[in-house]
Protein backbone atom coordinates (compact mmCIF):
# COMPACT_ATOMS: atom_id res chain seq x y z
CA UNK A 1 0.00 0.00 0.00
CA UNK A 2 2.93 2.32 1.03
CA UNK A 3 4.92 1.71 -2.24
CA UNK A 4 1.60 1.61 -4.40
CA UNK A 5 1.13 5.60 -2.61
CA UNK A 6 4.78 6.62 -2.89
CA UNK A 7 4.70 5.04 -7.09
CA UNK A 8 1.86 7.87 -7.52
CA UNK A 9 2.98 11.13 -5.68
CA UNK A 10 6.45 10.03 -7.58
CA UNK A 11 4.59 10.40 -11.26
CA UNK A 12 2.80 13.40 -9.53
CA UNK A 13 6.16 15.19 -9.42
CA UNK A 14 7.66 14.16 -11.91
CA UNK A 15 4.37 15.31 -13.95
CA UNK A 16 4.77 18.68 -12.18
CA UNK A 17 8.18 19.00 -13.67
CA UNK A 18 7.18 18.22 -16.83
CA UNK A 19 4.27 21.32 -16.65
CA UNK A 20 7.11 23.10 -15.61
CA UNK A 21 9.23 22.20 -18.92
CA UNK A 22 6.05 23.04 -21.10
CA UNK A 23 5.22 26.02 -19.13
CA UNK A 24 8.76 27.44 -19.89
CA UNK A 25 8.38 26.25 -23.06
CA UNK A 26 5.28 28.42 -23.98
CA UNK A 27 6.86 31.70 -22.69
CA UNK A 28 10.10 31.00 -24.65
CA UNK A 29 7.46 30.46 -27.68
CA UNK A 30 5.87 33.72 -26.82
CA UNK A 31 9.04 35.64 -26.31
CA UNK A 32 10.36 34.20 -29.86
CA UNK A 33 7.15 35.35 -31.32
CA UNK A 34 6.73 38.81 -29.84
CA UNK A 35 10.57 39.41 -30.75
CA UNK A 36 9.66 38.57 -34.16
CA UNK A 37 7.07 40.89 -34.31
CA UNK A 38 8.31 43.99 -32.81
CA UNK A 39 11.55 43.76 -34.52
CA UNK A 40 10.79 44.26 -37.83
CA UNK A 41 8.78 47.38 -36.99
CA UNK A 42 11.35 49.17 -39.06
CA UNK A 43 11.13 52.52 -37.18
CA UNK A 44 13.91 53.91 -38.30
CA UNK A 45 12.07 53.98 -42.06
CA UNK A 46 9.98 56.63 -40.19
CA UNK A 47 12.39 58.89 -38.97
CA UNK A 48 14.70 58.61 -41.89
CA UNK A 49 12.07 59.55 -44.14
CA UNK A 50 10.72 62.32 -42.35
CA UNK A 51 14.65 63.65 -42.26
CA UNK A 52 14.35 63.58 -46.07
CA UNK A 53 11.62 65.15 -46.11
CA UNK A 54 12.88 68.23 -44.40
CA UNK A 55 16.34 67.94 -46.18
CA UNK A 56 14.12 68.23 -50.38
CA UNK A 57 12.09 71.14 -48.80
CA UNK A 58 15.69 72.58 -47.85
CA UNK A 59 17.22 71.98 -51.19
CA UNK A 60 14.19 73.31 -52.73
CA UNK A 61 14.33 76.39 -50.77
CA UNK A 62 17.74 77.09 -51.19
CA UNK A 63 17.73 76.54 -54.68
CA UNK A 64 14.52 79.43 -55.44
CA UNK A 65 16.09 81.80 -52.68
CA UNK A 66 19.63 82.22 -54.45
CA UNK A 67 18.50 82.42 -57.82
CA UNK A 68 19.76 79.16 -59.18
CA UNK A 69 16.35 78.63 -61.29
CA UNK A 70 16.58 81.57 -62.89
CA UNK A 71 20.36 81.38 -63.34
CA UNK A 72 20.04 77.52 -64.99
CA UNK A 73 16.45 77.51 -66.10
CA UNK A 74 15.36 80.57 -67.59
CA UNK A 75 16.71 81.99 -71.14
CA UNK A 76 17.63 78.04 -72.15
CA UNK A 77 15.41 76.46 -74.78
CA UNK A 78 17.02 73.19 -73.04
CA UNK A 79 16.96 72.51 -69.46
CA UNK A 80 20.70 72.78 -68.51
CA UNK A 81 20.90 69.31 -66.28
CA UNK A 82 24.14 69.19 -65.75
CA UNK A 83 24.53 72.75 -64.39
CA UNK A 84 21.66 72.05 -61.74
CA UNK A 85 22.83 68.67 -61.23
CA UNK A 86 26.83 69.96 -59.85
CA UNK A 87 24.77 72.87 -57.84
CA UNK A 88 22.27 70.27 -56.11
CA UNK A 89 25.47 68.14 -55.66
CA UNK A 90 26.68 70.93 -53.12
CA UNK A 91 23.96 71.31 -50.87
CA UNK A 92 22.82 67.62 -50.40
CA UNK A 93 25.13 65.53 -48.61
CA UNK A 94 26.86 62.20 -49.73
CA UNK A 95 24.76 59.27 -50.30
CA UNK A 96 21.97 60.36 -51.25
CA UNK A 97 20.09 59.85 -54.44
CA UNK A 98 17.86 62.47 -55.87
CA UNK A 99 15.92 63.17 -59.23
CA UNK A 100 14.70 66.35 -59.89
CA UNK A 101 11.70 67.37 -62.23
CA UNK A 102 11.06 71.17 -63.11
CA UNK A 103 7.41 71.60 -64.64
CA UNK A 104 6.27 75.26 -66.14
CA UNK A 105 2.84 76.16 -65.68
CA UNK A 106 1.00 77.42 -68.90
CA UNK A 107 -2.43 77.95 -69.88
CA UNK A 108 -4.49 75.96 -71.25
CA UNK A 109 -5.38 76.32 -74.77
CA UNK A 110 -9.22 76.86 -73.32
CA UNK A 111 -8.24 79.73 -71.25
CA UNK A 112 -9.16 78.60 -68.42
CA UNK A 113 -6.87 75.83 -66.93
CA UNK A 114 -3.32 75.43 -66.21
CA UNK A 115 -1.26 72.72 -67.85
CA UNK A 116 2.23 71.80 -66.59
CA UNK A 117 4.89 71.32 -69.04
CA UNK A 118 7.92 69.64 -68.46
CA UNK A 119 11.11 71.01 -68.57
CA UNK A 120 13.87 68.54 -70.17
CA UNK A 121 14.21 65.31 -68.65
CA UNK A 122 14.46 65.21 -64.79
CA UNK A 123 17.90 65.87 -63.25
CA UNK A 124 19.27 62.77 -61.13
CA UNK A 125 22.06 60.93 -59.93
CA UNK A 126 20.16 57.82 -58.94
CA UNK A 127 21.30 54.35 -60.94
CA UNK A 128 17.79 53.08 -62.44
CA UNK A 129 15.49 51.25 -60.38
CA UNK A 130 17.16 53.09 -57.49
CA UNK A 131 13.65 54.64 -55.61
CA UNK A 132 11.71 51.32 -55.91
CA UNK A 133 14.16 49.53 -54.29
CA UNK A 134 14.47 52.08 -51.62
CA UNK A 135 13.12 51.18 -47.96
CA UNK A 136 12.32 54.78 -47.80
CA UNK A 137 11.90 57.74 -50.69
CA UNK A 138 10.54 61.14 -50.10
CA UNK A 139 8.71 63.60 -52.36
CA UNK A 140 9.17 67.14 -51.59
CA UNK A 141 7.32 69.70 -54.19
CA UNK A 142 7.12 73.74 -54.50
CA UNK A 143 5.85 76.22 -56.77
CA UNK A 144 7.76 79.12 -57.18
CA UNK A 145 7.52 82.10 -59.34
CA UNK A 146 10.43 83.54 -60.87
CA UNK A 147 11.92 86.89 -61.09
CA UNK A 148 10.47 87.52 -64.78
CA UNK A 149 6.92 85.83 -63.88
CA UNK A 150 7.37 82.17 -65.00
CA UNK A 151 5.79 80.01 -62.83
CA UNK A 152 7.45 76.70 -61.71
CA UNK A 153 6.24 73.20 -60.03
CA UNK A 154 9.80 71.07 -58.91
CA UNK A 155 9.22 67.82 -57.76
CA UNK A 156 12.01 66.52 -55.91
CA UNK A 157 12.68 62.87 -55.23
CA UNK A 158 15.04 61.20 -52.94
CA UNK A 159 16.49 58.28 -51.21
CA UNK A 160 19.43 57.05 -48.53
CA UNK A 161 22.44 55.20 -50.99
CA UNK A 162 22.91 52.06 -49.34
CA UNK A 163 19.71 51.37 -48.20
CA UNK A 164 17.08 48.92 -50.20
CA UNK A 165 13.64 47.72 -48.48
CA UNK B 1 9.06 12.00 -3.55
CA UNK B 2 12.72 11.56 -3.03
CA UNK B 3 15.36 13.87 -2.02
CA UNK B 4 16.88 12.89 -5.04
CA UNK B 5 14.02 13.84 -6.87
CA UNK B 6 13.61 17.50 -5.12
CA UNK B 7 17.16 18.18 -5.98
CA UNK B 8 16.95 17.44 -9.47
CA UNK B 9 13.47 19.60 -9.75
CA UNK B 10 15.16 22.46 -7.78
CA UNK B 11 17.61 22.63 -10.54
CA UNK B 12 15.31 22.27 -13.68
CA UNK B 13 13.60 25.13 -11.93
CA UNK B 14 16.67 27.22 -11.57
CA UNK B 15 17.83 26.52 -14.92
CA UNK B 16 14.28 28.07 -16.44
CA UNK B 17 14.81 30.82 -14.44
CA UNK B 18 18.78 31.54 -15.17
CA UNK B 19 17.55 30.47 -19.15
CA UNK B 20 14.76 33.16 -18.90
CA UNK B 21 16.34 35.93 -17.52
CA UNK B 22 19.07 35.57 -20.31
CA UNK B 23 16.15 35.17 -22.77
CA UNK B 24 14.65 38.44 -21.58
CA UNK B 25 17.63 40.25 -21.74
CA UNK B 26 18.56 38.72 -25.73
CA UNK B 27 15.20 39.66 -26.68
CA UNK B 28 15.01 43.00 -24.94
CA UNK B 29 18.65 44.55 -25.86
CA UNK B 30 18.77 45.35 -28.84
CA UNK B 31 15.10 46.38 -28.66
CA UNK B 32 16.32 49.08 -26.51
CA UNK B 33 19.33 50.07 -28.53
CA UNK B 34 17.50 50.39 -31.53
CA UNK B 35 14.61 52.30 -29.96
CA UNK B 36 17.40 54.85 -28.26
CA UNK B 37 19.55 55.44 -31.38
CA UNK B 38 16.26 56.38 -33.44
CA UNK B 39 15.33 58.36 -30.19
CA UNK B 40 18.77 60.06 -30.91
CA UNK B 41 18.37 60.48 -34.00
CA UNK B 42 14.55 62.16 -33.73
CA UNK B 43 16.46 64.20 -30.90
CA UNK B 44 19.17 65.52 -33.60
CA UNK B 45 16.83 66.08 -35.96
CA UNK B 46 14.72 68.43 -33.38
CA UNK B 47 17.51 70.04 -32.50
CA UNK B 48 18.69 70.88 -35.28
CA UNK B 49 15.59 72.73 -36.53
CA UNK B 50 15.45 74.81 -32.98
CA UNK B 51 19.06 75.81 -33.53
CA UNK B 52 18.20 76.81 -37.09
CA UNK B 53 14.75 78.42 -37.37
CA UNK B 54 14.55 79.73 -34.16
CA UNK B 55 16.38 83.11 -33.05
CA UNK B 56 16.53 82.40 -29.26
CA UNK B 57 15.56 84.59 -26.81
CA UNK B 58 16.55 87.58 -26.49
CA UNK B 59 15.96 87.53 -30.45
CA UNK B 60 18.44 90.09 -30.68
CA UNK B 61 21.28 87.74 -28.50
CA UNK B 62 24.00 88.22 -31.48
CA UNK B 63 24.65 92.00 -31.81
CA UNK B 64 23.65 92.80 -28.84
CA UNK B 65 26.65 93.28 -26.70
CA UNK B 66 24.86 93.53 -23.44
CA UNK B 67 23.44 89.84 -23.51
CA UNK B 68 25.84 87.37 -22.53
CA UNK B 69 25.47 83.30 -22.20
CA UNK B 70 23.65 83.83 -18.67
CA UNK B 71 21.01 86.00 -19.89
CA UNK B 72 20.26 83.94 -22.96
CA UNK B 73 16.63 81.88 -22.29
CA UNK B 74 16.60 80.11 -25.58
CA UNK B 75 19.06 79.11 -28.33
CA UNK B 76 18.82 79.69 -31.57
CA UNK B 77 21.07 81.36 -34.97
CA UNK B 78 18.30 81.84 -37.09
CA UNK B 79 18.09 86.10 -38.18
CA UNK B 80 15.74 88.19 -36.43
CA UNK B 81 13.33 90.19 -38.19
CA UNK B 82 10.35 92.03 -37.12
CA UNK B 83 8.19 91.18 -39.99
CA UNK B 84 8.77 88.30 -42.07
CA UNK B 85 11.53 85.66 -42.02
CA UNK B 86 13.33 83.70 -44.38
CA UNK B 87 13.81 80.31 -43.43
CA UNK B 88 17.83 78.83 -43.16
CA UNK B 89 19.11 82.60 -43.13
CA UNK B 90 21.40 82.73 -40.06
CA UNK B 91 22.56 86.47 -37.82
CA UNK B 92 26.42 86.24 -38.21
CA UNK B 93 26.49 87.59 -35.12
CA UNK B 94 25.27 84.78 -33.27
CA UNK B 95 27.17 82.43 -35.44
CA UNK B 96 30.37 84.49 -35.02
CA UNK B 97 29.69 84.57 -31.00
CA UNK B 98 30.20 80.41 -31.44
CA UNK B 99 33.61 80.92 -32.26
CA UNK B 100 35.63 80.10 -29.07
CA UNK B 101 38.33 83.36 -29.87
CA UNK B 102 35.04 85.94 -29.83
CA UNK B 103 35.51 87.68 -26.77
CA UNK B 104 31.66 87.16 -26.19
CA UNK B 105 31.74 83.42 -27.42
CA UNK B 106 29.19 81.53 -25.79
CA UNK B 107 30.04 78.41 -24.67
CA UNK B 108 29.22 75.01 -25.49
CA UNK B 109 27.64 74.11 -22.51
CA UNK B 110 25.74 76.84 -22.05
CA UNK B 111 23.99 76.15 -25.02
CA UNK B 112 23.44 72.38 -23.75
CA UNK B 113 21.89 73.44 -21.18
CA UNK B 114 19.90 75.81 -23.54
CA UNK B 115 18.86 72.98 -25.48
CA UNK B 116 17.82 70.81 -23.34
CA UNK B 117 19.57 68.13 -23.34
CA UNK B 118 21.47 68.11 -19.81
CA UNK B 119 23.63 65.30 -19.30
CA UNK B 120 22.21 63.18 -21.15
CA UNK B 121 23.30 64.09 -25.09
CA UNK B 122 26.60 66.00 -26.82
CA UNK B 123 26.56 67.37 -29.61
CA UNK B 124 28.86 69.69 -31.91
CA UNK B 125 28.41 72.03 -34.82
CA UNK B 126 30.13 71.98 -37.93
CA UNK B 127 29.85 75.10 -40.53
CA UNK B 128 31.67 74.91 -44.10
CA UNK B 129 31.13 76.64 -46.98
CA UNK B 130 29.08 74.53 -49.80
CA UNK B 131 31.93 74.55 -51.91
CA UNK B 132 35.77 74.40 -51.13
CA UNK B 133 37.50 77.18 -52.36
CA UNK B 134 41.46 76.87 -52.12
CA UNK B 135 43.76 80.00 -53.36
CA UNK B 136 47.51 80.18 -53.98
CA UNK B 137 50.03 82.89 -54.74
CA UNK B 138 52.32 82.85 -57.93
CA UNK B 139 55.79 83.15 -56.90
CA UNK B 140 55.10 85.36 -54.09
CA UNK B 141 53.36 88.20 -56.61
CA UNK B 142 50.21 89.17 -56.50
CA UNK B 143 49.20 86.65 -58.68
CA UNK B 144 46.18 84.41 -57.32
CA UNK B 145 45.38 80.88 -58.39
CA UNK B 146 41.66 80.12 -57.18
CA UNK B 147 41.16 76.64 -57.14
CA UNK B 148 37.17 75.26 -56.46
CA UNK B 149 36.04 71.98 -55.75
CA UNK B 150 32.64 70.37 -54.64
CA UNK B 151 32.93 69.40 -50.90
CA UNK B 152 32.07 65.15 -51.14
CA UNK B 153 32.98 64.07 -54.45
CA UNK B 154 36.32 66.30 -54.84
CA UNK B 155 35.01 67.39 -58.44
CA UNK B 156 35.95 70.23 -60.06
CA UNK B 157 33.28 73.35 -59.89
CA UNK B 158 33.35 75.07 -63.49
CA UNK B 159 31.80 78.42 -65.17
CA UNK B 160 31.81 79.56 -61.49
CA UNK B 161 32.11 83.66 -61.60
CA UNK B 162 34.99 84.54 -59.29
CA UNK B 163 36.18 87.88 -58.00
CA UNK B 164 38.66 89.61 -55.91
CA UNK B 165 39.67 92.72 -54.22
CA UNK B 166 42.87 93.32 -52.29
CA UNK B 167 42.88 95.75 -49.23
CA UNK B 168 46.23 96.63 -48.34
CA UNK B 169 47.94 99.05 -45.63
CA UNK B 170 49.62 102.22 -47.04
CA UNK B 171 51.81 104.17 -45.77
CA UNK B 172 52.73 107.22 -48.52
CA UNK B 173 51.97 110.30 -46.94
CA UNK B 174 51.45 111.40 -43.59
CA UNK B 175 48.94 109.14 -41.74
CA UNK B 176 48.94 105.34 -42.52
CA UNK B 177 45.68 104.51 -44.22
CA UNK B 178 43.94 101.60 -45.86
CA UNK B 179 43.73 101.21 -50.22
CA UNK B 180 42.23 99.03 -52.36
CA UNK B 181 43.07 97.56 -55.35
CA UNK B 182 40.77 96.89 -58.54
CA UNK B 183 38.19 94.68 -58.81
CA UNK B 184 39.86 91.34 -60.38
CA UNK B 185 37.54 88.89 -61.86
CA UNK B 186 37.40 85.54 -63.69
CA UNK B 187 35.87 82.47 -64.26
CA UNK B 188 36.77 78.57 -63.75
CA UNK B 189 37.21 76.25 -66.28
CA UNK B 190 36.89 72.63 -66.78
CA UNK B 191 39.22 72.04 -64.34
CA UNK B 192 38.26 74.40 -61.47
CA UNK B 193 40.65 76.92 -61.98
CA UNK B 194 40.94 80.80 -62.57
CA UNK B 195 43.80 83.09 -62.14
CA UNK B 196 43.19 86.41 -60.50
CA UNK B 197 45.74 88.99 -60.96
CA UNK B 198 45.68 92.04 -58.74
CA UNK B 199 48.82 93.57 -60.57
CA UNK B 200 51.45 95.76 -58.66
CA UNK B 201 50.47 96.18 -54.80
CA UNK B 202 52.62 98.39 -52.93
CA UNK B 203 52.67 96.75 -49.17
CA UNK B 204 53.21 92.99 -47.99
CA UNK B 205 50.16 93.97 -44.99
CA UNK B 206 47.18 93.10 -46.83
CA UNK B 207 43.49 91.34 -46.93
CA UNK B 208 42.08 89.19 -49.93
CA UNK B 209 38.25 89.24 -50.21
CA UNK B 210 37.05 86.88 -52.75
CA UNK B 211 33.78 85.67 -53.64
CA UNK B 212 32.21 82.95 -55.56
CA UNK B 213 29.30 83.17 -57.73
CA UNK B 214 28.03 79.46 -58.84
CA UNK B 215 24.55 79.84 -60.58
CA UNK B 216 23.51 81.95 -57.83
CA UNK B 217 24.97 80.18 -55.08
CA UNK B 218 27.76 82.73 -53.30
CA UNK B 219 30.70 81.87 -51.34
CA UNK B 220 32.72 84.38 -50.24
CA UNK B 221 36.51 83.90 -48.52
CA UNK B 222 38.46 86.68 -46.38
CA UNK B 223 42.31 85.98 -46.18
CA UNK B 224 44.63 88.48 -44.10
CA UNK B 225 47.88 87.95 -45.81
CA UNK B 226 51.41 88.64 -43.62
CA UNK B 227 52.45 88.67 -39.86
CA UNK B 228 51.13 92.46 -39.81
CA UNK B 229 47.38 91.57 -40.05
CA UNK B 230 46.03 91.32 -36.56
CA UNK B 231 42.36 89.71 -36.08
CA UNK B 232 39.55 92.02 -34.77
CA UNK B 233 36.01 90.70 -34.26
CA UNK B 234 33.17 92.70 -35.00
CA UNK B 235 29.67 91.85 -33.15
CA UNK B 236 26.84 94.25 -34.12
CA UNK B 237 28.50 97.67 -34.55
CA UNK B 238 31.29 96.63 -31.91
CA UNK B 239 34.75 96.43 -33.29
CA UNK B 240 36.59 94.49 -30.38
CA UNK B 241 40.58 94.64 -31.06
CA UNK B 242 43.25 93.05 -28.72
CA UNK B 243 43.99 95.01 -25.96
CA UNK B 244 47.64 96.21 -26.47
CA UNK B 245 46.62 97.68 -30.33
CA UNK B 246 44.63 100.94 -30.71
CA UNK B 247 43.00 102.51 -33.56
CA UNK B 248 43.91 106.52 -33.56
CA UNK B 249 40.71 108.60 -33.62
CA UNK B 250 41.01 110.24 -36.76
CA UNK B 251 41.42 106.63 -38.85
CA UNK B 252 37.99 105.09 -40.40
CA UNK B 253 37.18 101.91 -40.18
CA UNK B 254 36.54 100.14 -43.84
CA UNK B 255 33.36 98.06 -44.13
CA UNK B 256 33.68 95.58 -47.14
CA UNK B 257 30.53 94.21 -48.41
CA UNK B 258 29.95 92.40 -51.85
CA UNK B 259 27.22 92.92 -53.70
CA UNK B 260 25.46 91.56 -57.39
CA UNK B 261 25.79 93.86 -60.50
CA UNK B 262 24.96 92.63 -64.25
CA UNK B 263 28.71 91.27 -64.53
CA UNK B 264 28.45 89.46 -61.40
CA UNK B 265 29.42 90.04 -57.85
CA UNK B 266 31.39 93.04 -56.94
CA UNK B 267 33.07 94.23 -54.06
CA UNK B 268 33.33 97.15 -52.48
CA UNK B 269 33.46 99.16 -49.13
CA UNK B 270 32.10 102.00 -46.85
CA UNK B 271 33.88 103.93 -44.38
CA UNK B 272 33.12 104.26 -41.38
CA UNK B 273 34.14 106.64 -37.83
CA UNK B 274 33.93 105.25 -34.58
CA UNK B 275 34.43 105.58 -31.03
CA UNK B 276 36.45 103.92 -28.57
CA UNK B 277 34.60 102.57 -24.98
CA UNK B 278 36.25 100.37 -22.13
CA UNK B 279 35.81 96.90 -22.02
CA UNK B 280 37.84 94.74 -20.02
CA UNK B 281 41.01 93.12 -22.13
CA UNK B 282 39.67 94.03 -25.35
CA UNK B 283 39.59 98.00 -26.52
CA UNK B 284 36.27 98.12 -28.17
CA UNK B 285 35.17 100.60 -30.94
CA UNK B 286 31.45 101.32 -32.01
CA UNK B 287 31.20 101.92 -35.45
CA UNK B 288 29.10 104.85 -36.25
CA UNK B 289 27.09 103.03 -39.17
CA UNK B 290 26.87 99.83 -40.25
CA UNK B 291 26.27 98.54 -43.75
CA UNK B 292 23.93 95.62 -44.05
CA UNK B 293 25.82 92.32 -44.81
CA UNK B 294 29.00 93.93 -44.04
CA UNK B 295 31.84 90.34 -44.95
CA UNK B 296 34.47 91.98 -43.15
CA UNK B 297 36.05 95.62 -41.13
CA UNK B 298 39.13 96.12 -41.84
CA UNK B 299 41.07 98.89 -40.03
CA UNK B 300 44.88 100.28 -39.96
CA UNK B 301 46.02 99.93 -35.66
CA UNK B 302 48.95 100.98 -33.80
CA UNK B 303 51.18 98.33 -31.63
CA UNK B 304 54.66 99.41 -29.98
CA UNK B 305 55.09 102.24 -32.66
CA UNK B 306 54.39 99.54 -35.51
CA UNK B 307 51.14 99.90 -37.95
CA UNK B 308 49.24 96.92 -38.24
CA UNK B 309 45.71 96.11 -40.05
CA UNK B 310 42.97 94.94 -38.04
CA UNK B 311 40.76 92.54 -39.62
CA UNK B 312 37.43 91.69 -38.46
CA UNK B 313 36.33 88.52 -40.36
CA UNK B 314 32.69 87.77 -40.94
CA UNK B 315 33.35 84.46 -42.80
CA UNK B 316 30.98 81.65 -40.39
CA UNK B 317 33.03 78.49 -41.37
CA UNK B 318 33.98 77.28 -37.46
CA UNK B 319 33.45 74.30 -35.20
CA UNK B 320 31.36 74.49 -31.98
CA UNK B 321 32.41 71.17 -30.24
CA UNK B 322 32.98 70.39 -26.19
CA UNK B 323 36.34 68.91 -27.33
CA UNK B 324 38.11 67.41 -30.01
CA UNK B 325 36.45 67.40 -33.46
CA UNK B 326 35.27 65.20 -34.47
CA UNK B 327 34.04 63.45 -31.48
CA UNK B 328 35.39 59.86 -30.35
CA UNK B 329 31.94 58.77 -29.58
CA UNK B 330 30.64 55.29 -30.41
CA UNK B 331 27.53 56.02 -32.21
CA UNK B 332 26.88 59.67 -32.85
CA UNK B 333 24.30 60.81 -35.47
CA UNK B 334 24.85 63.63 -38.53
CA UNK B 335 22.21 65.72 -39.92
CA UNK B 336 23.21 68.78 -42.40
CA UNK B 337 20.91 71.53 -43.93
CA UNK B 338 22.17 74.43 -46.21
CA UNK B 339 21.71 78.20 -44.84
CA UNK B 340 22.53 81.47 -45.73
CA UNK B 341 24.59 83.59 -43.43
CA UNK B 342 25.08 86.97 -44.82
CA UNK B 343 24.54 86.21 -48.55
CA UNK B 344 26.96 83.03 -48.72
CA UNK B 345 25.70 79.30 -48.72
CA UNK B 346 27.23 77.35 -45.82
CA UNK B 347 26.38 73.98 -44.91
CA UNK B 348 25.87 73.63 -41.46
CA UNK B 349 26.49 69.54 -39.56
CA UNK B 350 24.71 68.70 -36.17
CA UNK B 351 27.01 66.06 -34.32
CA UNK B 352 24.63 64.03 -31.74
CA UNK B 353 25.57 61.50 -29.63
CA UNK B 354 24.29 59.90 -25.81
CA UNK B 355 26.28 60.70 -22.90
CA UNK B 356 25.21 57.57 -21.08
CA UNK B 357 23.76 54.65 -22.06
Amino acid sequence: MVTLLRGKRSRRGQLRVIEAVLAASIIFVVFSATTFLIYPSRIWVLSEKADLNVLGYNLLHQMVESGVIEETVEGNETLSGSRLKTVIHGFLPSMTYFELTIYQCAEAEDGVGVILQRRGEPISNAPPDTFGRSAEVSSTSMVYTSKSGNIYYLVLVMARGGESG
Amino acid sequence: MQVHEYLVTAMILVFILVTSSTLVYLVSDPLRAVSEREQLKVTAQKLLTQVLLDAGAPADWGGNTSVTADDLHSFGLAEESESTRTAYVLDADKVLRLNRSNPLYIPIHAANNLLGLGREYGFALEITPTLGVNVAARNGSNEFEVSLRSEYAGLPVSNAKVAGRMYYLSLNGSTPMVHDTLLAWNETGPDGRCILDFGEVPSDVKVLILTVDHYGVRVTKVYGLGTLVVPAYLVGDHFFLDGECSVSPSTPFSEITVSDSADGPCIGRVLSDAWSVANGSYRDYVLAHIVPSVLAVVTVCERDGVNYLALASREASLTYSPGAFPPPYVYEYEVERVVIVEGSAYRVKLYMWRLSW
